[in-house]
């Protein structure tokens, strides 16, 4: 039932105090209290995301410069209120170079083959197996996004439904700047030889940011959190 | 544009197990016409649509027998998913939905170019990917059902959700849908020599048939299939 009221939260209005159902503004008393943020435009700037020469153990494999849709599924004719106001988006995505090659590779292709997947350029992933193991603290994937929206409101709906759908994840004081949060994920039914995810979710403005940084066995902060400052030293020049 | 009421052959695929083939003579289950909506692609530029739905009431799922991707396709610079799924929706709320289907691309949490297996409900509040990859070309069985109370997920061989506290409320609607972000990535069971084939349950747990893509048409029932520029019902769509 908790779940259930969490939900309806979302699903009709804003989750923040201050915000009536539906509305894209905050209510006239919270405005009085609180400065108005200067808005981003389209595109998301791409000097805001990080670059190959920022995490030279990795290979961007990913790069969506004009992200469509949002990433959620839901009815087309019935969308939840905050997909309306979406307008634009980037996505990155980078691999750790151990995965492309060698026995890891090797094992990824014989997971792919025996599921009639063709061998491609790039692993399949979320990456699974010996890599998990036999690297636990190593970064393997990392995933970069901003989400613009039309409102703040409607920002901060989108990224309430992300912080959600983790399992919360206590950081040291001041390891996240204000408005960002992290969750932790296993991305797999085994607990050894699936990789460890931890999420970062936050908000700047109208601009929802996710990073997704997943990698071995026993990742914990101390081991992503030189990828998240290259991240944020990237985005913060987007903050208002 | 308008809307295009399109007729689907019936090739019938056969249910293993408990299926009845015999579709029930009720009213309450004839197929409706999908209301007048100017027609599009969607979600952008790179985002085609499929859906199809039968009759409401005290039904308690929507399941479909489909064919797996032969192929599909994360690269490119639009991003985005693309799935396929069956929904059990409330006709009174549509953000009271429960989705089971299989995905690839981004996620609300991960990114996988795999077709893995997911759920979500309240419209999409709520993901659960299960990154369990699904094998290529493969008929599987994938339904969702609730009777208002509890709900479960079923795809391929296993329950992604079972009895799950969370309930679809009466009258519930038996929809399914199709969305992708790459032209070649056949939709709803498509391109030729494949089929779909869709089931809803009854109050009293029997499976009927409902919809068809390839082959005769089966009265009452009919699919309409949202058809924006050149997007073929159960085939590979193209850019509009």
């Amino acid at each position: 039932m908790a779940v259930a009221a969490a939900s309806a939260a979302l699903l009709g209005v804003a989750c923040s105090a201050g915000a009536s159902q539906g509305a894209d503004k905050p209510s006239p008393s919270a405005t009085h209290r609180q400065t108005v943020p200067r808005l981003a435009a389209c595109p998301v700037p791409a000097q805001a995301f990080l670059r190959p020469a920022d995490v030279p153990r990795l290979a961007r494999f990913l790069d969506y410069r004009h992200v469509d849709q949002l990433p959620i599924h839901t009815q087309p004719l019935h969308p939840l209120w905050f997909v309306k106001k979406y307008s634009c988006g980037r996505y990155y995505g980078f691999i750790a170079r151990a995965a492309l090659r060698g026995r890891f590779r090797a094992e990824n292709n014989a997971s792919a083959r025996s599921a009639g997947y063709p061998i491609q350029k790039w692993p399949y992933v979320p990456l699974t197996g010996a890599i998990v193991t036999a690297l636990p603290h190593n970064v393997f994937e990392v995933y970069e996004a901003a989400y613009r929206f039309t409102s703040v409101a409607a920002a901060r709906a989108y990224a309430n439904v992300l912080r959600h759908n983790f399992r919360d994840y206590a950081l040291p004081a001041g390891a996240l700047p204000a408005g960002f949060s992290a969750g932790t994920a296993l991305l797999g039914s085994n607990r050894r030889t699936s990789e460890r995810q931890i999420g970062v979710v936050g908000q700047l403005a109208n601009v929802a940011v996710t990073v997704w940084l997943q990698g071995g066995e026993q990742l914990s902060w101390p081991d992503v959190a030189g990828y998240w400052a290259s991240t944020w030293r990237r985005l913060r020049p987007l903050r208002t | 544009m308008r809307w295009r009421v399109l007729v689907v052959m019936t090739g019938l695929v056969l249910v293993t197990g408990t299926v009845s083939l015999v579709p029930p003579a009720t009213a309450a289950l004839a197929a409706r016409s999908t209301a007048a909506v100017p027609a599009s692609c969607g979600g952008g530029s790179h985002r085609w649509y499929t859906w199809a739905h039968s009759g409401s009431g005290t039904l308690q799922g929507t399941a479909a027998e489909a064919r797996t991707w032969k192929h599909w396709n994360v690269a490119g610079h639009s991003g985005g998913f693309s799935d396929e799924a069956v929904w059990v929706i409330n006709t009174h709320n549509a953000n009271n939905a429960l989705e089971v289907g299989f995905v690839t691309g981004q996620g609300a949490t991960v990114f996988s170019n795999k077709m893995y297996m997911y759920y979500t409900t309240n419209n999409g509040v709520h993901e659960h990917d299960t990154f369990t990859e699904l094998p290529k070309n493969k008929v599987i069985w994938m339904s969702a059902v609730s009777n208002g109370h509890q709900s479960s997920a079923f795809v391929y061989k296993k329950f992604l959700a079972k009895n799950i506290h969370y309930g679809v409320g009466s009258p519930r609607l038996t929809y399914e849908q199709a969305e992708v972000n790459f032209h070649n990535i056949p939709m709803a069971g498509g391109g030729s020599g494949s089929a779909l084939a869709l089931e809803f349950k009854t109050a009293r747990g029997k499976w009927f048939d409902w919809g068809y893509i390839k082959g005769g048409r089966q009265k009452p029932y009919k699919i309409q299939f949202f058809q924006p520029n050149g997007v073929i019902e159960g085939g590979n769509g193209s850019h509009c």
